[in-house]
């Protein structure tokens, strides 16, 4: 009767309260802060806060520009707030994006009939072999480098993977015993959808958000900073690029020019790391057990 | 006497899993541990050998004594190394895991002797469990589940213990496997604790029988002994609780069922089950006494032969037209490299107010035919009938019409039921889907759950609050509540305690009566499906081997491999 005795304990999950555990918390108030700080880059900057000419080229950190001025005169802080906002925009709207696509398919994958699944494997199996950077970087030489382009060409790159996990998700779920209970019933496919797999599949695209974010967020400087971006535009990849297009780390200034938009991207990505993988630690019923 | 222990008690935090247990095993002697789940069997078993997770508190004395090495004081005990093993071996649970899948048997068993210095050879081992020197070269995965078990006994015998503590070592196997493994293991004339739910499986081999009933010994009985007189009433109901393949045997079930460990009652924890309990039952904890020759815990002992259990019925009247016909039904599974037939060429009807079982060891397909007739799998050939439809052509919204006749019992209490949704709503599920309007609803799912035998209470309580035997009868009430014309219950109880099996026959049988139901009975257990069937089909390699009424099924079996499904029940 050993089955019997250990599967109460299945069921508990774990309180709401320990949703993100210490390392989720700490994410979480960084993860706030930079939210914060591109929400007031928003709504409290002037308009044209970054791109208009402030000073003279090339100052050093002073009370009026703390982190001095590039080499158009422009105020180096003012980049990085509204670049925030710019990253932290397109990285939460590519994320939410991709995240729909890839339960959807994901999900028509995991439920649908043989020769549907079989066909959307494959083809996510294909976008698995291509190399997701250069396809990228390629895209957007050729496409243009707008805001909406950028955002729906990261969103086809990044959704076979969170597809291929939300599919093993629903076939999962779809084998649970109250599912099965609930076909025989004479549910409909929607019925068991929400009422009996949303619980199971639910929790799991929180982490597919964060890590899509994470990626975005990578590889929108990565393509801004090869100088593919929008030159016009702050954003952090775009600072980098004017950094090293102006031979910055030859002088001191890179320590006020290079290293703040640096220290940016990686301190946003480290805290969607922190949230993604301690919300995922709790959530996903195999990651439990393992541990 | 090999081993010997006093007051034995485990803790969870606050909840007391074994409580003061004295427990001996004489050099040589096989004493079985029994109890249903949650009853500390398990929990003493892993005290004895210092298996224990973290969060447990243990206490007690005890004294392992051999001839070979000096007494061992295992309350004092504090590191296991040189005595697991060497002293106390421990045969694992389910030796599908047990044992490494990437190394030889060979080189397993050279593993076990070189860490505790065993001096026999691989071969040796092998031998003593009934295995030949060519399984030596063999992996894991290219033996079956009696063979692994035997490799998982050799591997515990390599450090030549002094005690042998084995944890429901038959746990996933066939019971035909499961008599010879416990042969096996009596016949090696080691001192060995065997710790098991199953009574009757375990009378042939053990020497003692200590009965543990919520965390406490019930009695403490030789086997001859049990034979003769029963002193225990829980005792009592275990024997009568399994179901015998002797029509003329009844079965019984207990009533309620065991305390969970936090609410554990006050004077004899049996007693707000047991049929011939007193007030002093109830006020006073009974301690082990000497009646005749075994150790009993009851204030009531001597008039325990009065114990009466609640027989499960049988059929009244005769069954009505037929309401499920299904006719030369073949199904093959097919993946990537092989083809596999689980049904080839089946018939099958049930009529009205009948209980048809089907009966089969793991692979027969007789799950797939449960689910066949509920519309769950399209079979490759052959014909479904439900009523005057026609099941096997329909699709889409016509064949879920279909389904809202049928109920079904899944196998897994645990899982069948959705655990954030209230009883209420877990019953009134099918009503919801079927667009019943909702003022019928409450009406319905009150006289399902009055039909399934749960009071009205449970309705505001979620699945994890509930015991396996009430999710088991929540099942039952959504089953039920659509009014269906069949019911299908796929190994309905194979997950509960065998004291509340009884049961759910019971209520099947009712209601079969009552709405005039015909329910299929997917059984493994040849005994289970004698005592609670109308008629009998048996499947292997998905045919049907036999058929017929329960009565000729059990006393003069058609086929060679009833005869032998009939022996393995053992009772």
């Amino acid at each position: 009767m050993s089955t019997a005795t250990s599967a109460p304990e299945v069921v508990a999950r774990p309180r709401r309260r320990e949703l993100l555990g210490r390392q989720g918390r700490v994410g979480a108030v960084l993860l706030a802060l930079i939210v914060g700080t591109a929400a007031y880059g928003f709504f409290f900057l002037p308009d044209g806060a970054g791109k208009k000419r402030v000073g003279s080229p090339y100052e050093e950190p002073s009370a009026a520009h703390p982190l001095g001025t590039d080499d158009l005169g422009r105020d180096l802080l003012d980049q990085l707030v509204v670049g925030a906002g710019t990253s932290l925009t397109l990285a939460f709207i590519v994320a939410a994006v991709t995240t729909v696509l890839a339960a959807v398919i994901g999900g028509l994958a995991g439920i649908g009939p043989r020769w549907l699944s079989a066909t959307i494997m494959r083809g996510i199996d294909v976008m698995l072999v291509l190399p997701e950077l250069v396809l990228f970087i390629l895209a957007a030489t050729f496409l243009g480098q707008g805001f909406g382009i950028r955002a729906v060409i990261l969103a086809l790159i990044l959704w076979p993977v969170p597809a291929r996990v939300l599919r093993a998700a629903s076939l999962t779920a779809w084998s649970r015993a109250h599912v099965e209970a609930a076909r025989a019933m004479g549910a409909g496919q929607a019925w068991l959808l929400f009422r009996h797999a949303s619980y199971l599949l639910g929790p799991l695209l929180v982490p597919v958000f964060v890590r899509t974010a994470m990626r975005v967020i990578i590889y929108d400087a990565t393509l801004s900073f090869l100088g593919l971006g929008d030159p016009t535009a702050p954003s952090w990849g775009t600072t980098l690029y004017w950094v090293q297009v102006n031979g910055v780390f030859l002088s001191d200034a890179w320590l006020w020019w290079a290293g703040p938009p640096g220290l940016a991207i990686t301190l946003t990505v480290v805290a969607l790391a922190l949230v993604g993988t301690s919300v995922e630690d709790r959530l996903n019923p195999n990651l439990q057990e393992s541990r | 006497m090999t081993l010997s222990v006093q007051d034995v008690t485990v803790r969870y935090g606050g909840r007391l899993a074994v409580d003061h247990v004295h427990l001996e095993v004489g050099d040589g002697e096989v004493v079985a541990v029994v109890g249903e789940s949650g009853c500390g069997k398990t929990s003493l078993a892993r005290a004895l050998g210092g298996l224990l997770p973290e969060n447990a508190e243990v206490s007690g004395r005890g004294v392992l004594r051999s001839d070979r090495h000096p007494d061992l004081d295992l309350g004092a005990l504090r590191d296991w190394r040189g005595v697991r093993g060497r002293r106390i071996g421990i045969v694992p649970q389910g030796a599908m895991s047990g044992l490494s899948p990437i190394h030889r048997v060979e080189a397993q068993l050279r593993e076990m002797l070189t860490l505790h210095g065993g001096s026999s050879e691989p071969a040796q081992l092998l031998e003593r469990v009934g295995l030949t020197a060519r399984e030596l070269h063999s992996f894991p995965h290219q033996l079956s589940g009696g063979q692994r078990q035997r490799v998982a006994i050799a591997l515990t015998l390599a450090g030549e213990p002094d005690l042998l503590i084995a944890d429901e070592p038959t746990t996933g196997l066939d019971a035909v496997v499961q008599g010879k493994v416990l042969a096996l293991i009596a016949s090696l004339g080691i001192s060995t604790l065997i710790v098991s739910h199953d009574l009757t499986g375990l009378l042939p081999y053990a020497d003692r029988i200590a009965v543990m009933y919520a965390g406490r010994l019930a009695e403490v009985v030789p086997v001859d002994a049990l034979h003769r007189g029963r002193h225990h009433p829980y005792t009592a109901g275990l024997l009568a609780a399994t179901p015998s393949t002797d029509r003329a045997v009844t079965w019984a079930s207990i009533p309620g069922s065991a305390p969970p460990l936090d609410a554990l009652p006050e004077g004899c924890r049996f007693a707000p089950r047991c049929p011939i309990a007193v007030e002093e039952c109830r006020e006073t904890a009974p301690r082990l006494r000497l009646v005749g020759n075994s150790e009993v815990a009851c204030h009531r002992a001597e008039v325990a032969g009065d114990a009466s259990y609640p027989a499960v019925p049988r059929a009244t009247s005769e069954c009505g037209k037929p309401v499920l016909t299904m006719t030369g039904l073949r199904h093959t599974y097919r993946s990537r490299s092989r083809t596999t037939t689980a049904l080839d060429g089946v018939d099958v009807e049930v009529g009205r107010g009948e209980i048809l079982g089907l009966v089969g060891e793991s692979g027969s397909g007789k799950s797939t035919l449960a689910r066949i007739a509920l519309g769950l799998i399209r079979p490759t050939e052959g014909t479904v009938r439900l009523g005057d439809y026609e099941m096997t052509g329909a699709r889409g919204r016509r064949l879920r019409e279909l389904q809202r006749r049928t109920g079904f019992v899944h196998q897994d209490p645990y899982d069948s039921l959705h655990p954030a949704m209230k009883v209420s709503a877990l019953v009134a599920e099918p009503l919801v889907i079927a667009k019943v309007p909702r003022n019928e609803r409450a009406d319905r799912v009150h006289a399902a759950l009055a039909s399934a035998g749960l009071p009205e209470e449970v309705l505001t309580r979620t699945p994890g609050q509930l015991s396996g035997g009430q999710r088991q009868r929540v099942s039952i009430a959504r089953a039920l509540v659509n009014d269906p014309e069949l019911l299908v219950a796929d190994e309905a109880s194979s997950m509960l305690d065998v004291s509340t099996r009884g049961g759910i026959a019971t209520t099947l049988r009712k209601v079969a009566i009552e709405r005039g139901l015909a329910v299929v009975f997917v059984t493994h257990d040849m005994g289970e499906a004698i005592q609670s069937c109308d008629r009998i089909v048996v499947l292997r390699h998905g045919r049907v081997v036999d058929a017929g009424a329960c009565s000729r099924i059990s006393s003069s079996p058609e086929h060679e491999y009833t005869a032998q499904l009939l022996a393995a029940s053992h009772h």
